[in-house]
């Protein structure tokens, strides 16, 4: 009697990594909100399961489309709050604000349009410069122990943070704050590295700068506002 | 400096670095408008020294009136990162499409990088400082 063959057994293949939903092949737009559930109730298994191998197309598009609401929640309250927002203008800037005056106006059609359009990609640009400053720091901490891209990643997810907008007023300074938060979870979680060293490189281009940063961080908002409303 | 040959993401990276420094020239009409609202150095008004930025958006605004020299004496570290910003995500994807490596920092190369680094911001700082920007 020949012996048995030995029985074809198919490889066993790596086990699978689950990722977020957003990362999931077929996952549709309404993955969008499962996913920001999961970074802000629980950020440090969220960025644990984050793949760092699906296409950076998605992280890019999470962050593209948070970016957009953002900036439309931000516009229904410039509109809505107008006179609010340039009495307390009026109240902070006391004699300078004579000189702002003539630019303060209420926001048109137009105007809105273009913001909708420009500021996510103005965000894109701001994504790319902040993801490489950051990677910068944690490389030259040693905390640096994946590539670019997961850098890249965390920052587009953290992203999540532009929901605090739905706040008026005070809601970017929470999103700011929080923001912070979540890069230095994020990054601790990617990197696999201390969190110390990811706090360090995500604070001390801000501590550098300190003053300037968050005071041109502010007034550049204002400024791009007032420049928008100029191209009518 | 090393070299490594890129993988699918190094290019995935280059082609957003090329998106980027392309919307950052096409936006040029926005941050000329833009630099004409922003406030003075809120350091340097309350300590009368300038800060390590200082300039830069006047650096920025030179260099988007095609003014290297002008640029390069307000900020010179700001200057380069700038140009080095725009260029390099023009050059990016073509290199790598054209088959070239991709720079890699070795772990025992870091201090002599940190260094590098460390001496370019303090020189420039004192640029800033010395030239009254």
């Amino acid at each position: 009697m020949s012996e048995m063959p030995p029985m074809d057994t198919p490889p066993v293949s790596p086990a699978p990594v689950a990722g977020l939903p957003w990362e999931e092949p077929n996952a549709g737009l309404g993955s969008i909100f499962p996913t920001a559930l999961r970074i802000i109730m629980s950020p440090v298994a969220a960025f644990s399961q984050m793949s760092l191998t699906v296409d950076l197309v998605r992280p890019i598009a999470y962050f593209v489309l948070w970016a957009l609401l953002g900036a439309c929640i931000g516009q229904i309250w410039n509109f809505l709050f107008f006179d609010s927002f340039v009495g307390i203008a009026r109240t902070l800037a006391g004699p300078q604000f004579e000189k702002l005056a003539p630019f303060l106006q209420k926001p048109g059609a137009i105007q809105i349009v273009v913001g909708l359009v420009v500021t996510p990609l103005i965000a894109l640009i701001v994504l790319f410069i902040w993801s490489a400053i950051v990677h910068l720091m944690l490389t030259l901490v040693g905390g640096a122990n994946r590539g670019f891209a997961a850098t890249l990643r965390v920052m587009c997810y953290a992203q999540t943070t532009q929901l605090a907008v739905v706040l008026p007023g005070i809601g970017g300074l929470i999103g700011f704050v929080w923001r912070l938060i979540l890069e230095i979870v994020g990054l601790a979680q990617a990197h696999k590295t201390e969190g110390w060293k990811a706090a360090f490189a995500v604070v001390l281009p801000l501590l550098l700068c300190c003053v300037c940063i968050v005071a041109g961080a502010v007034a550049f908002g204002a400024a791009l506002a007032q420049a928008i409303q100029q191209f009518k | 400096m090393t070299w490594r040959p890129p993988d699918r993401e190094d290019r995935q990276v280059a082609m957003l670095w090329a998106v980027c420094a392309s919307l950052a020239v096409l936006f040029r009409p926005l941050w000329l408008a833009a630099a004409g609202f922003l406030p003075p150095c809120v350091w340097r008004a309350v300590t009368g020294w300038p800060c390590p930025g200082c300039g830069t958006t006047r650096a920025i605004v030179r260099l988007l009136q095609a003014d290297l020299p002008g640029a390069l004496a307000l900020n010179p570290l700001a200057a380069c990162a700038a140009v080095a910003f725009v260029a390099g995500g023009f050059v990016a994807p073509v290199w790598l499409a054209c088959g070239g490596q991709r720079p890699h920092v070795a772990t025992r190369q870091r201090p002599a990088w940190l260094v590098a680094l460390g001496v370019a911001f303090l020189a420039n700082w004192s640029w800033l400082y010395a030239s009254g920007v």
